[in-house]
């Protein structure tokens, strides 16, 4: 005990790949000897699946919505290399609140002491979305997590997304709320991909972590079950992940984003589209030549 | 780890203690269910929290909420204000709680006042867009308008709901004004039973008013956790040389701050005063007294004996204690007499309950059945000497029809008909409305310490004399009204028909 | 040339004056859900709540108790069933609860019209009401719902919410014939203004006298869901007061093609009565004949007994040794500040000093609420404001020039201490009433007027020695 647990949230747009990359940073660190837990807040409850075999948990919700009284310890289950797993749930679309449900959960296992009683070095929060209510802005606020990393590809609409969580953010900076450590760029597999993500980061003020490449590594890893740093520990992806994983591990220093305002984003990705449509426009060119 | 102040939020009573709002049974089964009779048990249990098996059903009445024991304490501070963050309905409390606060600094001769409630009232616009901006504008109105000493934020549950980072607001603000700026979590649906409010604003008190490293001790000075009643601790303290400091209603902030100064912390009622009775003795060394409820003798003995141990001044308690029960003794016999052969039924919150049946027993009135608007299976210390429930059943035998119930009246029916008594005692309303429909009088206990001591047996004793009386108003006007209930319904004998247990 | 000349208001510079914040200190009405006493208003009729489990409580404790100690009635109060919602129903949905809640209320129940209200939780997470209340209704059960969450509103708007609803989906549709002199009365909150059953029995009471068949619609002289069911068979919707009821009166025209009178002041006094019975009479089309005829002679033989009292009162009010209040302030609800301010002016003679209306009355209607009191008697005209946080009130009261005498204040119980500040008397009138005992006293009409006279002077009396 006395030790500070480390405390990190993984935003980003839905299917972007948080639950993938981040259950790869949780495998890697835990394969380096921490002790850690991934936090999943989505409704789907399926951020931890790959850590444990493919196999869903009871969330933390579901535990809720049976019982009068929650033991957190109910909630937790340890996968691969004994990482802990926990799962928020939610309600079924288009009922309820699952904004609050993240709210409950995360207070649930605070009150019960669970991350000083665990010794964890670090937790880790894989979150839906752009920050679309209260609900989902808790790990990003005073005493929860201390640095945000938003994950994007080079697609516009998650770049929006992005750049939402930015302003979130933003909102909870001169409150005491977490900080942004930067942006992991995900699915980049093109020089022209990641101009987008530079220059996006570089209008921000924030800085890219690590690109990491689409890659059929992963889908097989997937398919498993499994983390690629499980399934494949040798690959070139894997190594992608330890990398990615001893930065946002060592990283110390956050800082207030600038997000773009609803003007500057659309000038932006128009700026953007017209390049795009140009290099669309040569390569037809290039086929129709051939 | 009893209490946890690490955390802004409070944790509920069901996660802490298990409670439990519906049961039916024997009281000594009931005893037997909750933790202090069986001790630890295997995983499910919390380190606290015992299980009972609950009574559970569809068909509900209006409860309480936890936000509404957050006003009645946090809002009945002197110099502080409490900023209910919230849309103007949860403002409404500030009727009945001002009409309380009012009555109480006149019954204990404080200057009168209103209480100083202001609502953020929230509208359609702000659930969308967060209500923050708003809540930093009234904290502000607060601050120019009273110079208050603490300020209190009471949370609704529109804004829990919409996630309102109260607490960042708080901590800028109080930064910037150099007072407590104390958010006190106490969204109505986080907790079935209000008593989670009691909590939530001693949670608060405890982590922001109390003097974190007191200079001094008074080692006089005992922390008395009530609400508005008379004060009746001052004159049996005063006779162990002890001074009363009454929290948490109608104390400043600074007879707040000093609770840690104090020699030891009472109550009268353990549902009241659990938790912060614990957390002082927890975080500040404050020895909380650990004995039965100061009701009838065997409990006020063992109260004051207690007290007495805690504070070094044994001596004084025996001479009081003597003295006491040659003058009570006589005066109860003769109200003995005069209700000879009534039956009283208790209807109140929980271990506030368990006090009354056994002055009720003292004065010679037979208490077959009680309802008790929740149970709780362990109090925060976990000390057995404070199994108030126990202590009832140890000291005056079984109660055959014993109810755990959050004020269903629909149920109340049904409980009454069970053991037909003359009269009930009560407190909050509801209840008394339909007994007094069946004939039945009933004595409102407003003055919660009313019934505290010995003399509270007297007390008591003359109240049901009054009330009796009253059993031709209430015979008169059973014969004039209907109930609400179909006739189906008040001919089942089982008031929990339609609940299973869970 | 005015007979009183009211002073323009010596306003306190801007700078002093704390400007407008979203705050309400000491709060003047409840929240849109605090309907679930309109609907306990009806006889017979039993409100179900979907919210929080402090809400019906809190409405019912504050609205219908700690304000004039009026009891919760047959179905409000501690009988109203709520979902109680939990962590669970905000999380997952409350929609499921709400449902065993209607079925088991049922079985349990007895009343002729349940109407469901729902709270902040169910109108923030979004719970499909009509998709749970719609089989009950199809079922032939007498059911409606309306969406009464606390930010939607006050209790004013929550009862025009819950009349609406219980016109729409239980009264229905009607294409029949409608009868000559039958009027349906809209007027003063139930519960909320604390005399109104004494007052709506005065009303309906003198319209009967003139001759007219009233459906009260609330309280104890109403007949229940019959009366509403007979809604749009009346020849008209009479409301009366400044605002309340009239989007439902248009509604109702929309719906029913009935027309509607708006009388904004709610009459205290005979002058006033008289002047409302004939306006109420002439829209009815008995303008003559030996309707009319016996409709003059009851507001005759009112007048005559009215004034019988009123000159055994001169003695007194001409008379009596110790002075008497001359200037005056109305903290209240449109409607009751209104009539009171003319009653006070018109009949007494007394000098309005400020006028406060506190239910937060729509935009719409304000510039015409303005006009009223500027027109308030023939001779006197006079300024109102609208203001609903108390902070404020009082700061406006105390920088009120109330003249040399000490002022009598026509408030509710935030006004106690402050009177007292001000060495004048309080006459609570209005929400909240905590300090009086109100059954079925009335202070408007005929008989409501001579009891005010009674109460103010009574009070003002006793404080002499
Ligand atoms: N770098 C990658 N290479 C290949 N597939 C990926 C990569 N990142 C994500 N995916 C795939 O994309 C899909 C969505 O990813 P997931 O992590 O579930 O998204 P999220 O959690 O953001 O909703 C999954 O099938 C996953 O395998
Ligand atoms: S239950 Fe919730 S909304 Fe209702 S009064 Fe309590 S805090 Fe306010
Ligand atoms: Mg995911």
């Amino acid at each position: 005990m006395g030790k500070k647990t480390k405390q990190i949230a993984i935003y980003g747009k839905g299917g972007i790949g948080k639950s993938t990359t981040t259950s790869n940073i949780s495998a890697a660190l835990v394969e380096a000897g921490y002790k850690v837990m991934q936090f999943g807040c989505d409704p789907k409850a399926d951020s931890t699946n790959t850590l444990r075999g493919g196999e869903y948990i009871p969330s933390v919700l579901d535990l809720l919505r049976e019982n009068s009284r929650v033991d957190a310890h109910d909630a937790i289950f340890q996968g691969f290399r004994g990482v802990y797993c926990v799962e928020a749930g939610g309600p079924q679309p288009g009922v309820g609140c699952a904004g609050r449900g993240i709210i409950t959960a995360v207070q649930l296992l605070k009150q019960q002491d669970i991350f000083e009683e665990l010794d964890l070095d670090y937790v880790i929060f894989d979150v839906l979305g752009d920050v679309v209510c209260g609900g989902f802005a808790v790990p990003v606020r005073e005493g929860i997590a201390e640095h945000v990393f938003t994950i994007s590809s080079a697609d516009f609409m998650a770049i929006y997304a992005a750049n939402n969580l930015f302003r979130g953010i933003q909102t909870y900076s001169n409150k005491g709320g977490a900080l942004l450590g930067g942006v992991i760029a995900n699915s980049i597999n093109t020089d022209f991909h990641r101009e987008i993500i530079d220059d996006f980061v570089e209008k921000t003020q924030t800085q890219v972590v690590e690109y990491v490449p689409r890659s059929l590594t992963v889908t097989q890893a997937e398919l498993q079950g499994k983390t690629t740093i499980e399934a494949a520990p040798h690959s070139e992806q894997a190594g992608i992940y330890r990398r990615l994983a001893k930065r946002i591990a060592g990283h110390t220093e956050s800082k207030v984003p600038s997000p773009l305002d609803a003007k500057e984003l659309r000038a932006w990705s128009a700026g953007w589209a017209d390049q795009l449509i140009e290099i669309e426009r040569r390569s037809e060119r290039l086929v129709a030549n051939a | 780890m009893p209490i946890n102040l690490k955390t802004a939020v409070v944790e509920t009573r069901e996660q802490r203690l298990g409670t439990i709002i519906g049961w039916d049974g024997k009281a000594s089964d009931l005893s037997h269910e909750s933790a202090y009779a069986r001790g630890g048990c295997a995983s499910k249990c919390g380190p606290k929290a015992r299980r009972i098996c609950e009574l559970r059903g569809p068909f509900t009445q209006g409860s309480i909420c936890s936000e509404q024991m957050v006003e009645c304490q946090a809002g009945n501070v002197r110099d502080a204000v409490l900023i209910q963050h919230s849309p103007i309905g949860c403002g409404a409390g500030q009727v009945i709680y001002n009409s309380i606060f009012r009555n109480g600094l006149a019954m204990r001769g404080l200057p009168v006042q209103n209480l100083h409630l202001i609502s953020t009232n929230l509208r359609e616009k702000d659930m969308v867009f967060g209500g923050i901006a708003k809540l930093e504008q009234t904290i502000r109105d607060a601050w120019e308008r009273h110079h208050p000493k603490a300020i209190f934020i009471g949370t609704s549950c529109a804004t829990g709901i919409i996630g309102d980072d109260v607490e960042s607001v708080a901590t800028a603000l109080e930064a910037e004004l150099g007072i407590p700026v104390i958010p006190l979590h106490c969204e109505g649906f986080k907790s079935k039973h209000w008593s989670t409010g009691f909590d939530a604003t001693q949670h608060g008190i405890l982590r922001q008013i109390v003097r974190k490293n007191p200079e001094k001790k008074q080692e006089d000075l005992v922390n008395v956790i009530n609400l508005w009643g008379s004060d009746v601790f001052s004159p049996i303290l005063g006779e162990l040389g002890l001074r009363v400091n009454y929290v948490v209603d109608m104390a400043t902030v600074d007879e707040l701050a000093q609770m840690s100064e104090a020699a030891a912390t009472v109550g009268f009622c353990y549902t009241l005063s659990s938790y912060l009775a614990a957390g002082l003795e927890q975080e500040f060394g404050v020895p909380e007294v650990k004995a039965p409820m100061p009701y009838g003798f065997a409990g006020t003995d063992a109260w004051l004996r207690e007290i007495a141990r805690v504070t070094n001044r044994e001596g004084k308690a025996e001479d009081y204690i003597r003295n006491e029960h040659a003058r009570v003794k006589p005066k109860l016999a003769e109200l003995r007499e005069k209700l000879k052969g009534k039956k009283g039924y208790v209807a109140t919150g929980s271990a506030y309950a368990h006090g009354l049946i056994g002055v009720l027993r003292e004065l010679g009135v037979e208490v077959d059945g009680s309802l008790v608007f929740h149970h709780d299976p362990v109090y925060d210390s976990q000390d057995p000497r404070e199994d108030s429930l126990a202590h009832l059943i140890d000291q005056y035998g079984e109660v055959d029809n014993f109810t755990v119930g959050n004020r269903q009246q629909y149920q109340f029916f049904a409980l009454l008909q069970r053991v037909k008594p003359d009269f009930i005692i009560i407190r909050h309303n509801g209840l008394a409305p339909l007994a007094a429909r069946l004939g039945i009088p009933a004595i409102p206990l407003g003055d919660e310490h009313h019934a505290v001591g010995y003399q509270g047996m007297l007390n008591l004793g003359e109240s049901i004399l009054d009330v009796l009386a009253h059993k031709k108003y209430h015979q008169d006007l059973a014969a004039h009204t209907k109930l609400p209930y179909k006739k189906w319904w008040l001919d089942q004998k089982d008031p929990f028909l339609f609940a299973r247990s869970v | 040339m005015s007979i009183v000349e009211t002073k323009i208001r010596d306003l306190p510079p801007a700078s002093l004056a704390p400007a407008k914040t979203n705050s309400i200190e000491q709060i003047r009405y409840g929240c849109a859900i605090g309907a679930l006493q309109s609907v306990a208003a009806i006889p017979r009729a039993i409100p179900i709540t979907h919210c929080g489990p402090g809400c019906a409580d809190k409405q019912f404790m504050n609205l219908a108790f700690y304000n004039g100690f009026q009891g919760g009635g047959y179905g409000g109060g501690a009988v109203v069933p709520s979902t109680n919602a939990s962590e669970r129903e905000v999380v997952f949905g409350g929609a499921e609860r709400l449902s065993e809640l209607i079925e088991s209320g049922l079985k349990i129940l007895d009343a002729d019209l349940f109407v469901v209200l729902t709270g902040c939780i169910s109108d923030l997470v979004g719970d499909d009401i009509g998709a749970v209340v719609r089989p009950f209704q199809e079922r032939g059960i007498p059911i409606v719902y309306a969406e009464t969450g606390g930010f939607k509103g006050n209790n004013f708007t929550g009862h025009e919410l819950v009349t609406r609803a219980i016109i729409d989906q239980f009264v229905g549709d009607y294409a029949g014939e409608q009868q000559t002199g039958v009027v349906n009365l809209w007027s003063l909150l139930p519960y909320h203004n604390t005399f109104w059953r004494g007052d709506l029995t005065e009303i309906k009471r003198v319209l009967e006298g003139a001759g007219l068949q009233v459906n009260v619609l609330f309280g104890p002289e109403s007949k229940g869901v019959s009366e509403w069911k007979a809604i749009p068979t009346a020849q008209f919707n009479l409301v009366v007061g400044p605002w309340l009821g009239l989007s439902t009166a248009r509604h109702l025209e929309h719906k029913y093609g009935q027309p509607f009178l708006h009388v904004p002041v709610l009459p205290i006094g005979s002058n006033e009565t008289a002047r409302f019975l004939r306006e109420v009479l002439d829209f009815a089309g008995i303008t003559a004949g030996p309707a009319r005829d016996k409709a003059e002679a009851f507001i005759a033989d009112e007048e005559a007994r009215y004034y019988k009292y009123l000159e055994d009162f001169t003695d007194f009010y001409a008379e009596y040794w110790w002075g008497l209040p001359a200037k005056f302030a109305v903290i209240g609800d449109a409607t009751y500040n209104l009539a009171l301010t003319r009653f006070l002016v018109n009949q007494l003679g007394l000098i309005p000093a400020r006028q406060i209306i506190t239910d937060n009355p729509p935009d719409e209607f304000r510039e015409e609420i303005r006009a009223q009191y500027r027109r308030i008697a023939d001779d006197v005209a006079t300024e109102v404001d609208f203001e609903e946080d108390s902070y404020a009130i009082h700061q406006s009261l105390r920088q009120t020039d109330f003249g040399h005498k000490p002022p009598i204040i026509f408030g509710t119980t935030w006004e106690r201490d402050l009177a007292k500040e001000l060495k004048g008397v309080i006459i609570e009138v209005g929400f909240p009433t905590s300090y009086e005992v109100v059954l079925s006293r009335s202070y408007v009409g005929y008989r409501g007027a001579l009891t005010l006279l009674e109460k103010i002077y009574s009070t003002i009396v006793s404080r002499s020695a």
